[in-house]
């Protein structure tokens, strides 16, 4: 899962951007509104951390701006105006999750797994795909109810396949979800991922649809 | 005391007209008394010259009238008509109507109008003339009198008159100079009314519709009033800057502090700034709007923004959120403080519930009574008391910021709005917030 994270106190996005790192998602950041509104437009991201006293750009001008032109991604937003009129300003201007600063540094994770889940259309943190289970909070792997230890990055594709079950992803966009913007790896880097997961999970978990990508399939939509 | 203007006003006015009308009387009634004297002396004097033109002398020096005056008056008995006749001080001739009195010849210079008493001590004016007739040495004194009380009933009359004129005119005086001075100070009044509407809330500003003397005064007023919202304004933007300003290294500190292993007791106290940030920052934004000029809020428009942020808020917990809220109530409680009391209490609610949490408002007789309720576990009623007391601590344990309640305190003792515990219908808590009557603008 690939996030933006645009928050201009550094000590704090450096911070921040450590514990989501661990909780298993990709994240870039912007220091500042342009930044920010420039990788949004720009970028594919599965959940946007928005502070609101950005410089440049304020935080709540730009989240309406980017509702108006259709970027529908979830926005989480951070920031030290706690009061309710500042949050109901906040949801009025499409946000779909607010904490105010300070904030316990797991309450974010969980809001930002339960956001990008809800995105999806899935609101239990537990996906099960045959005989497959991951828990999306805790980023745990069960396959017939022994737990199956994965990479960071095995973790993050398979995540991200569960999560757009049903649909045809392309490497494009796996790489998109789960590399961050500075880092451009080989599209073969994919392939070879999918066939650890596979050896791993077993291979009939994720089809191969030749020339456009990888799909996840349930069993009773098939 | 000081006394207001129209009653200073109204009180000149009045002290003028009755010092005045009085002696405005006075001087109307001596000049009507002089001319009626004066009148009656030309009579006098008429009837002098008149009786003297007859009067002459016989041979052997006694004195007749060749003509007596035709005046019935002269007839009568103690008419006050008289007139006499006398020489070297011995009454010669009267009239009828004197009888066989005679009258006390008065001291006075020949043709003066002169007063003197008659018989019966009856009150009389009349004149004297000295004429010397052919044939005798000495001269003949005439005096010719009428009655003093002819003069006097006029006077009285005219008097009469003169003070009811004057009354009615002294009071049509003071009912208009009354209703004038009421008109001419009715703009004071609606600039006065204008001023408690603006404290009560109903008008931003004083109307400056006024006469122009007062609509200068109102636009300075205006001026004040502006300045200061606009102190008020840059203290609590202040305040608020400040707050704002100091919770994102507070994130950081509480950040770095999960990698410490000493980390419990430092996240007391990370909680502890933050509970006495938030406690000054709801301070300073609603301590001017509470004690200032109070704005009156549509509950309904107020909070729904407030229910679908705390909607997305719990969205994962699945709660029903009922809400019912008469679109027509208004509570004097500033909008966005209103946000913040209901805000803070729904959340709490939606943390405790199990499924529903039911938002109400109702009328009480004047006062509005907005009620929130959960299917929570609810507080013991033993509980329910040191919830207040100890300034609503007990969602500390709940995860998320956990000092909502602390600042329904604040807000509530600042707007004065009673709160009630109770279990709920639903099985949790119940929380009544009571507004007091907003009176009707």
């Amino acid at each position: 899962m690939r996030l933006l994270l645009a928050e201009d106190d550094r000590a704090l996005a450096d911070g921040l951007a450590g514990v989501l790192a661990q909780s298993g998602f990709t994240v870039d950041q912007a220091d500042c509104g342009l930044k920010a509104d420039f990788l949004v437009r720009t970028e594919a991201y599965d959940l946007v951390i928005l502070d609101l006293g950005l410089p440049r750009r304020d935080g709540l001008s730009l989240l309406r701006d980017w509702r108006e032109a259709g970027y529908h991604q979830p926005v989480l937003i951070l920031t030290a105006r706690s009061r309710w009129p500042d949050k109901a300003a906040g949801f009025g201007a499409g946000a779909d999750d607010y904490v105010a600063k300070p904030f316990e540094p797991m309450e974010v994770v969980m809001r930002a797994q339960a956001l990008i889940r809800r995105s999806r259309g899935q609101s239990q943190p537990l996906l099960t795909v045959g005989a497959i289970t991951v828990d999306m909070n805790q980023g745990r792997v069960w396959v017939d109810g022994r737990p199956v230890t994965l990479t960071q990055q095995e973790y993050k594709m398979l995540a991200y396949l569960m999560l757009s079950k049903d649909r045809v992803v392309s490497r494009t966009e796996l790489i998109e979800h789960v590399y961050a913007r500075d880092r451009d790896p080989d599209s073969n880097v994919v392939d070879v991922l999918i066939g650890r997961i596979r050896r791993r999970l077993g291979s009939e978990l994720i089809e191969t649809v030749r020339g456009r990508g990888f799909l996840i399939r349930t069993p009773d939509a098939a | 005391m000081r006394l207001s203007i129209s009653t200073r006003l109204i009180g000149i006015a009045v002290v003028t007209t009755l010092a005045l009308l009085p002696l405005f009387g006075y001087a109307l009634s001596r000049a009507f008394l002089a001319s009626a004297e004066s009148s009656f002396d030309r009579q006098i004097d008429a009837y002098l010259l008149f009786l003297a033109g007859r009067l002459d002398s016989t041979k052997d020096g006694d004195i007749v009238f060749s003509r007596q005056p035709g005046d019935d008056r002269f007839e009568q008995l103690h008419s006050g008509w008289y007139w006499q006749v006398s020489r070297g001080g011995k009454v010669q001739e009267t009239s009828r109507s004197l009888w066989d009195e005679t009258l006390a010849p008065p001291q006075a210079s020949p043709r003066e109008p002169v007063d003197l008493r008659g018989p019966g001590d009856q009150a009389l004016r009349g004149a004297t003339l000295e004429l010397t007739l052919g044939g005798l040495a000495e001269p003949v004194n005439l005096l010719v009198t009428g009655p003093r009380q002819q003069i006097d009933a006029e006077v009285a009359s005219f008097n009469w008159l003169l003070v009811r004129s004057l009354g009615l005119l002294g009071l049509i005086l003071v009912v208009a100079l009354v209703a004038q001075i009421r008109w001419g100070l009715a703009p004071l009044r609606a600039m006065t009314e204008g001023l408690r509407q603006v404290r009560s809330g109903s008008a931003p500003r004083l109307d400056v519709r006024l006469p122009s003397d007062l609509s200068t005064v109102a636009r300075a007023m205006n001026e004040v009033l502006a300045h200061q919202e606009e102190l008020l304004e840059r203290g609590r933007s202040v305040a608020g800057n400040l707050a704002h300003a100091l919770k994102t290294p507070l994130a950081t500190i509480r950040m770095k502090i999960d990698s410490l292993d000493d980390g419990h007791s430092l996240r007391a106290d990370v909680a502890q700034i933050q509970r006495i940030v938030d406690h000054h920052l709801t301070l300073a934004a609603a301590a001017g709007r509470a004690s200032g000029p109070s704005r009156r809020s549509a509950l309904g428009e107020s909070i729904e923004p407030v229910l679908a942020a705390v909607r997305m808020l719990h969205a994962d917990r699945h709660i029903e959120l009922r809400a019912e809220l008469p679109p027509e109530l208004r509570v004097a409680v500033d909008a966005q403080d209103l946000q913040e009391l209901v805000g803070n209490l729904l959340d709490n609610a939606a943390k405790w519930a199990r499924t529903r949490v039911d938002l109400r408002a109702t009328r009480l007789g004047d006062d509005v009574l907005l009620s929130i309720e959960d299917d929570g576990p609810g507080i013991a009623e033993s509980e329910r008391e040191q919830v207040l007391s100890r300034g609503l601590r007990l969602d500390e344990q709940q995860p998320g910021s956990g000092l909502g309640l602390a600042i329904v305190k604040d807000l509530a003792r600042l707007y004065r709005l009673q709160i009630a515990f109770e279990r709920a219908p639903l099985g949790g808590l119940g929380i009544h917030l009571r507004f007091p009557g907003v009176p009707p603008p």
